[in-house]
């Protein structure tokens, strides 16, 4: 599937529970009893998808706005590693484009 | 009534009987014993708790120590425990059966404990702030502890902090500091007139004594306090004072390696350790020095009245 056409959503936002902290937060996931730890920039694509389901292109643009950088391809490919991750842990997961 | 007032007879007679019941912090426990000779020692680590409370209380714990064998109590008596059902425990020569009783209370409040988190980690006060020293077996926790309680703070732990769901606070549990090896000598020149038991050889962690929590914190064993800064302590030999902050994030999930019924608390546990990361400082300190430890502690929490 292109990456164009691949969209990410958060999940079940009444499944996690989360608290936040200056450094990063500790998200509860009530359906598998697992704590996971993130670091800002993974707490900010979660909370981007939960405002909108995105691509890695939009995602980029979206995060490059909030923290100042350039939506190039070097961060369009930490956040690929990112999404994987987190869809991993259960925290997002893809949807149809 | 309290332990110590009883005489030597009555606590061996409890022992034998129908078990010798007594409160301590949080818990009433109910011991029985088949080798009533562990009087002695029990008197001289817990003589300032509560004793009758059978009639006045529900009690929490029921241990019961044994012979494992027939024939080997006569040749090589071992002791072996029951709480209720059996526990993870391998038998020990009976000249162990303290050892073999402090096991088996650590068994029960970790298996048995639901209304807290519960961190292995030792916790002290001083003036209303709580430092939480969570650490494996070896790592210098109960001997910090200790030399903190030598220089004037109040021991509510030395084994788990017991964290309370419903407010955060720690609640004291003042058992016997368990000390091994090396660090049995040095707490003997630092509580001069400290009341030790022990040393126990050859036992599965080495040599282990056990110094008496002081009356003063059995006393306040119902006093709960909230909880200032969680370090976790390091003792390395000819080591220089060293300390990192952990970020509130990272330092949860660390935490969280130190807790024995985390995962079965679910969603109150997060709520409960993310408060306690809300509280505290958290920092790790590798030390040689115990002077240096105290005064890091003391400068991280402060100590002014």
């Amino acid at each position: 599937m292109a990456e164009s056409a691949v969209k990410w959503a958060a999940c079940d936002g009444e499944a996690l529970v989360w608290r936040d902290w200056d450094d990063g937060s500790a998200v509860y996931d009530t359906r598998s009893g697992q704590t996971h730890i993130l670091d800002l920039v993974g707490r900010l694509v979660v909370v981007e998808l939960g405002e909108a389901p995105a691509s890695v292109r939009e995602l980029a643009e979206r995060v490059a706005e909030t923290t100042g950088g350039a939506p190039d391809a070097p961060l369009r490919n930490q956040l690929h590693t990112l999404l994987g991750e987190l869809e991993h842990l259960g925290i997002i997961e893809v949807i149809a484009a | 009534m309290r332990v110590q007032d009883l005489s030597e007879d009555d606590i061996q007679h409890r022992l034998r009987s129908d078990g010798l019941y007594f409160r301590l912090g949080a818990f009433t426990t109910r011991v029985r014993s088949v080798y009533p000779a562990m009087s002695t020692d029990f008197r001289r680590l817990y003589g300032a708790c509560e004793a009758d409370t059978r009639d006045s209380e529900i009690t929490d714990f029921f241990l019961n120590l044994y012979a494992p064998s027939r024939t080997r109590s006569i040749f090589r008596p071992q002791v072996m425990a029951d709480v209720e059902g059996p526990g993870p425990f391998i038998p020990l020569p009976s000249k162990m059966t303290l050892l073999m009783l402090e096991t088996a209370m650590n068994w029960c409040v970790a298996s048995r404990v639901r209304s807290m988190l519960l961190l292995h980690s030792a916790v002290v006060e001083k003036n209303g702030r709580a430092v939480i020293l969570p650490g494996q077996s070896g790592s210098g926790k109960s001997t910090l502890a200790a030399a903190l309680v030598a220089n004037g703070w109040r021991l509510l732990s030395d084994e788990f902090a017991l964290i309370r769901i419903s407010d955060g606070a720690l609640v004291p549990y003042p058992r016997p500091i368990s000390l091994k090896n090396e660090s049995i000598e040095r707490m003997k020149a630092m509580f001069p007139d400290g009341t030790f038991v022990g040393p126990f050889t050859d036992t599965p962690k080495g040599t282990i004594a056990y110094l008496a929590a002081p009356s003063s914190a059995i006393e306040n064993d119902q006093v709960a306090v909230m909880p200032r800064a969680v370090i976790f302590p390091t003792y390395e030999s000819g080591a220089s004072l060293r300390s990192d902050e952990w970020p509130k994030a990272a330092g949860l999930g660390r935490i969280a390696l130190y807790s024995v019924n985390y995962t079965l608390l679910g969603r109150a546990g997060f709520e409960a350790l993310a408060d306690l990361v809300d509280r505290c400082t958290i920092r790790t300190v590798t030390y040689s020095s115990l002077d240096d430890a105290i005064g890091f502690v003391e400068d991280t929490v402060g100590t002014e009245a």
